[in-house]
């Protein structure tokens, strides 16, 4: 899958001075089979980026288009398709329910698709450390924690674009490293790329297009 | 819960209401004179005027006319007066333990149809010496409860009244001419002693030398749609025509209960639009509470239709018991009712009808569409994010 950004600026930027180096207002491509890192100082627009991609948010100038298609004219019904069979993310603020528990938290997309079997769950939660939590209510985890939850959550339906906005950022370095075999392991499965968004330069993937916000 | 009392009085007072003024319209217009035709006698008002420079004005063709022309008259007669001097006597034979009774009298005559009395009693050709006689139901009354009391006479049934014979004395210059006259029906209907017109057409000529239609009649008798007399009521105040104020009672009562069965009607649907505005209030309020986890669903790839789905099937329950609910209590209220009425001398039908039952069916599913519309938009507006 491809997207391609005419001109776009949110709403919220428009006034804003933008940064030479800035995919706002240009001409753009992300291809959804690169490992794409953008990169910039908060307030710039990251989260914006993958709102915008991923349809929740829509106040913005320019055209985005999905394969050729305008985004714009996408019901909410294509949106809930798309993200079950396409594209997956991981949220910034992690969309988790507090009150269930992390088996239930993953469950509850795994079951849409039914991608994954518990004990395939259970596995990638020992292989990132939070197999003893998986039980307990997601409000009682940690951030760290609730992170890894939602980062398995949204490896579990088949995807062609992973979305990941700032994914390790309650994370230590060891765990994200976990974090991210466990990432690319699935992708390299469903043959499909990524979009991380970082504060700053990272080389936790092996990127192949750098873009500024 | 609030919600669902209101709506639950709303509904059953507006049910209730319909299905009362239902049964209560049916009670009035089915067994006396609303609906089924009714009958009205009309004069012209007597003034000083034509008492002192002689006769009264009769109707004249046109007048009659004119009154066939009015919306919702079915039929228009003259009552024919009798124009010779007429008597009655009841001999000792007559009746039993009635003393010998004499008075002058006077006849008035409608054509057949305009009696309820059957055509076979009814009849009267020139060789008949019986004359049949109708009176007003009140004159049983008054000598029943008025005259009979002071005389220290018995009472008298409709039936042993129709048993008696008495003479019926027509006098022509010195001639008495004694036909016999017997009271073959009461009548509600028309206030005055009703003799076949084909007698009177035979007596007022062959006793008075009086054609028929000589004389203009005094009086007519209007055949209406009980619906149409208050309209009627109107155009006699413009011609200063007259008739009893008690015919019209029913039509009176009816607007009254009209009158009633609006407010009720009103206040039912004021009460269900409050119900609805708080269910709606209730139903967004539930949405927003749990905004977050529905937003969240919807991110995670959860499709909107499915979850607004959902919760119509939530409301589809919580309005089916409603509704049913509310029948019931239609259905319950009305043998309540119905035991009240039936007591008053009121039957009512029993049974909560077909009508009712398919405006509780067009409640539910205004209640329905009116509810998803608005969580729709809840949901959809959460599915849009910003």
């Amino acid at each position: 899958m491809k997207f391609r950004l005419e001109q776009v600026i949110p709403v919220p930027l428009a006034d804003t001075p933008l940064s030479e180096k800035s995919l706002w207002k240009k001409d753009i491509e992300l291809d959804g089979h690169a490992v794409i890192l953008a990169e910039a100082p908060s307030g710039t627009g990251k989260t914006t980026l993958l709102s915008l991609l991923y349809g929740v948010r829509h106040d913005y100038h320019g055209k985005i288009f999905l394969d050729g298609d305008d985004i714009a004219s996408f019901s909410i019904e294509k949106w809930s398709e798309l993200r079950t069979h396409r594209i997956s993310a991981v949220f910034q603020d992690l969309r988790l329910f507090p009150a269930l528990t992390a088996l239930q938290n993953i469950q509850i997309k795994n079951q849409m698709k039914d991608v994954f079997s518990e004990s395939e769950i259970r596995t990638m939660a020992e292989q990132l450390g939070i197999a003893h939590r998986l039980d307990a209510p997601c409000g009682k985890l940690s951030l760290g924690q609730q992170q890894r939850v939602a980062i398995i959550r949204s490896l579990a339906q088949p995807f062609e674009f992973l979305l990941l906005d700032e994914p390790f950022s309650h994370l230590d370095d060891g765990n994200s490293r976990k974090a991210v075999e466990l990432i690319l392991a699935q992708c390299k499965k469903n043959n499909a790329g990524l979009l991380m968004t970082s504060l700053g330069p990272s080389d936790m993937f092996p990127f192949n297009q750098h873009i500024a916000i | 819960m609030g919600a669902i009392i209101g709506s639950l009085t709303g509904i059953v007072l507006l049910l209730g209401s319909i299905q009362l003024y239902i049964d209560f319209d049916r009670l009035i217009n089915g067994s006396s004179d609303i609906n089924q035709p009714q009958y009205l006698v009309i004069n012209k008002q007597v003034s000083v005027v034509n008492t002192l420079f002689g006769g009264q004005k009769g109707f004249s063709e046109n007048e009659i006319t004119s009154l066939k022309e009015i919306d919702g008259v079915m039929d228009v007669a003259p009552l024919t007066a009798s124009r010779f001097k007429v008597a009655m006597s009841m001999g000792m034979e007559g009746m039993p333990g009635l003393p010998g009774m004499y008075t002058d009298l006077f006849f008035e005559a409608v054509p057949d149809e305009f009696t309820d009395v059957s055509r076979e009693k009814w009849n009267w050709s020139e060789t008949d010496s019986l004359i049949p006689i109708i009176v007003p139901r009140d004159y049983i009354k008054l000598y029943n409860f008025g005259f009979a009391p002071t005389q220290k006479l018995p009472q008298l049934t409709e039936d042993m009244i129709g048993m008696a014979t008495f003479n019926i004395v027509i006098t022509k210059g010195r001639d008495r001419i004694t036909y016999k006259g017997r009271i073959v029906g009461f009548t509600e209907r028309i206030n005055t002693i009703l003799a076949p017109k084909s007698f009177i057409d035979f007596a007022n000529q062959e006793f008075a030398g009086v054609q028929r239609g000589q004389y203009a009649p005094n009086r007519v008798i209007i055949r209406c749609k009980g619906a149409a007399t208050s309209q009627l009521v109107e155009y006699f105040g413009e011609n200063g025509y007259e008739t009893s104020e008690e015919s019209l009672r029913n039509s009176k009562m009816s607007s009254v209960l009209n009158l009633i069965m609006t407010v009720c009607v009103a206040l039912g649907s004021v009460i269900i639009f409050l119900s609805l505005i708080i269910f709606l209030l209730y139903s967004q309020l539930i949405i927003a509470r749990s905004s977050y986890e529905i937003q969240t669903l919807i991110f995670i790839g959860r499709s909107p239709r499915k979850l607004i789905m959902n919760y119509m099937k939530f409301y589809t329950m919580v309005f089916s018991l409603l509704i049913v609910t509310a029948l019931l209590c239609v259905y319950f209220i009305k043998i309540w009712v119905g035991a009240v009425a039936s007591a008053q001398g009121f039957p009512l039908r029993s049974g909560v009808d077909l009508s009712i039952c398919l405006i509780a069916l067009g409640l539910f599913i205004f209640f329905l569409i009116f509810n998803y519309l608005s969580v729709r938009r809840n949901i959809v507006s959460l599915a849009k994010g910003r």
